[in-house]
């Protein structure tokens, strides 16, 4: 089955391809939701959520871009609004990070993405949020700071303090390897 | 390394990255989806009822108040026509009166004790006339003061005056006749005004008819018969269809209905007793819409919440946790420090309380009958229908395997509680001429179990309370 018949499907509210559909893109968008959240349980919440919302606006899907790109911005959406319902304050932290200067890339190479997701969910909400949306998602510091209500300024500091905890986070790592 | 080389790194390795999903997310999303569907179709279902209801309930009263006062301009043209004709008639009777005088003087001066005696008879028939003469005025005074008394607050209308008692029978019918006319144009004008406002109309109307149709009587009997079946025609024509919106709360008493197979009837035993029930509440609003004096219908949103406290004693709960051990060894002639961590499994018993709460959203059909009573108190009786259009739950219960769950996690209730049977009696107190405050104590049978057919138990919940709010009349 096309990607076409199945969001024609879909539009149908035939179960079948809803099931196939989310089967299809459930594994990826477990794993943005999971960036976002601040614990497994939420994450399940999120997508939970965010498949329901699929769904219900399928038929608004203009075949523009990537079907996978539109259900993404939907997962994205619905984790940024549970999320603010916690009230996430965009803190100023220590500047005490490295500089991703010091990081050589092979010592990336090993790293698992399973590592690089812990390394994620331990940032501080702020940071987690804008270097998810900046970095993965590729959104502009303008459309970040339209999206969280907050300044473009404040956007691009909390994300070059989030690149300075995440290399930090690496060279701590390297030195225990050593 | 670039602070772009860095950016990439990340995105490449997580943007298709895939995360393990729980089995049962497709069961969830499944059972939430319909549930909103539901919902949808059931607030979109109580919107276009109470949009319907409320219009329908417009256009009635407004055609109805148009065809009132169409059928009173009838009334009031065949009124008119039969006072000019009465006028006519007593013109003419005036004349032949004046006639009668100029014929009788010239008798006297030809005949002295002709003229005497007739002058005796006239003296005699006009004593007689002015007793009746006095009636009338008597009457009339009457009627145009509770004319008067009607028309005191209409700015432009003058009163009418009772004439001086006059000894002249024929003036004095003239006199009523004038009288008689001009309190029926007041009375259209009146009619024309309170058609508009049907409680005032009624009202007015008594006021106004019994004295009018006393004097009427007693001055020409056709005249009262007439007016009397207009005023009979008008009551008919003029039915009251008020429209009243009610505010209310009420505290609320529930009990619930259970029952099971055999085989469950411990496990229902331990649910229930693990539940009980505390003071529950609704609040709503109701559209009132008279259909006469007496019936009248009812509609409108209800919210109500039962509230039960969840107590259970969970056995067989299980815990672990970590034991860190630290000591020191004396070996040869220095201390050697060993420790260890250990995981500990416990077992024991889980106290769980919670308040648990069953919300739900109604639409209630009622009809009634309202006493007339004093114009303070009135009585009431009401019966119906209220439906459910959505309900939720919060908190916990037991399940078949005697744990301790979240209501929604097992999926023991429907998202509809079901249709209820509604009855009540109340009293009302009117405290202005639009507001008045009512208590009603009710009785809400629920006729459909709300569990899941999946469960291994049926239940309703029945309540009673006394439902206090405030009637305002537009």
């Amino acid at each position: 089955m096309t990607e076409h018949e199945l969001i024609k499907g879909c539009i149908r509210k035939d179960t079948t391809c809803q099931r196939m559909l989310f089967e299809t893109y459930s594994g990826r968008m477990m794993t943005v939701c999971l960036r976002y959240a601040c614990d497994h349980p939420e994450a399940e919440d999120i997508l939970q959520e965010a498949f329901v919302r699929v769904f219900t606006y399928i038929a608004q899907y203009k075949h523009e871009g990537s079907f996978e790109g539109w259900i993404r911005r939907i997962v994205v959406t619905t984790a940024l609004k549970t999320i603010q319902k916690r009230k996430i304050k965009f803190r100023e932290l220590t500047d005490a990070g490295q500089d991703a200067s010091q990081i050589q890339p092979h010592a990336l190479t090993n790293l698992t993405e399973a590592e690089l997701m812990k390394m994620i969910n331990e940032l501080p909400d702020g940071y987690r949020l804008v270097f998810n949306l900046a970095v993965i998602e590729g959104y502009s510091h303008e459309e970040i700071a339209k999206l969280l209500d907050i300044q473009p300024g404040t956007s691009r500091s909390q994300l070059v303090k989030a690149r300075r905890m995440l290399q930090e986070q690496i060279i701590s790592l390297q030195k225990i390897a050593v | 390394m670039t602070e772009n080389q860095f950016d990439d790194f990340f995105r490449k390795k997580l943007q298709h990255h895939e995360s393990a999903v729980p089995e049962d997310m497709w069961q969830r999303i499944d059972r939430r989806k319909n549930k909103r569907r539901r919902f949808i179709f059931w607030w979109s279902l109580a919107a276009v009822l109470l949009i319907g209801i409320t219009t329908g309930s417009y256009f009635l009263v407004h055609n109805g108040t148009k065809e009132s006062v169409v059928a009173v301009k009838q009334s009031n043209q065949k009124e008119k026509e039969t006072i000019s004709s009465q006028s006519k008639k007593s013109s003419i009777e005036k004349s032949n009166s004046t006639q009668t005088n100029l014929s009788r003087k010239e008798a006297n001066k030809n005949n002295g004790q002709q003229a005497d005696i007739t002058a005796g008879k006239q003296q005699q028939k006009s004593s007689a006339s002015s007793g009746e003469t006095n009636a009338y005025n008597h009457n009339d005074k009457r009627s145009v003061k509770a004319l008067n008394k009607a028309n005191n607050s209409r700015a432009g209308i003058e009163p009418i005056k009772p004439e001086a008692g006059n000894n002249n029978t024929q003036k004095q019918k003239d006199t009523y006749v004038q009288n008689n006319n001009q309190s029926r144009q007041t009375l259209e004008e009146k009619d024309k005004e309170t058609s508009l406002h049907p409680d005032t109309l009624q009202k007015n109307e008594t006021v106004k008819s019994a004295p009018a149709t006393q004097a009427i009587k007693s001055a020409d009997s056709s005249i009262t018969q007439n007016v009397a079946v207009k005023t009979v025609k008008k009551k008919k024509e003029r039915t009251p269809k008020d429209s009243y919106i009610e505010l209310y709360a009420s505290p609320d008493y529930a009990w619930k209905q259970t029952s099971s197979a055999n085989q469950y009837s411990d496990y229902l035993k331990t649910k229930n007793g693990a539940e009980k029930s505390t003071l529950s509440f609704s609040v709503g609003f109701r559209y009132v819409q008279m259909l006469n004096s007496h019936f009248f219908i009812k509609t409108g949103l209800q919210f109500s919440q039962i509230n039960e406290q969840f107590k259970y004693k969970s056995l067989n709960e299980y815990r672990t946790i970590s034991v860190d051990v630290s000591r020191s060894i004396l070996i040869d002639n220095g201390y050697t420090f060993i420790s260890s961590r250990s995981l500990l499994r416990q077992v024991g018993y889980r106290i769980v309380e919670q308040n648990n709460r069953y919300s739900s959203f109604d639409i209630p059909l009622l009809i009634g009958y309202e006493t007339n009573g004093s114009s303070s108190f009135k009585a009431s009786v009401t019966s119906g229908v209220i439906f459910n259009i959505h309900s939720a739950y919060k908190g916990y219960m037991v399940d078949s395997t005697l744990k301790a769950v979240n209501i929604n996690d097992a999926g023991a209730y429907k998202s509809q509680m079901g249709t209820s049977l509604y009855f009540s009696l109340g009293l009302s107190k009117k405290i202005s001429d639009n507001l008045s405050l009512f208590g009603e104590p009710y009785i809400r049978y629920r006729l459909s179990s709300m569990t899941q057919p999946s469960q291994p138990f049926n239940q309703k919940i029945h309540s009673a309370g006394l439902s206090l709010g405030v009637r305002y009349k537009f």
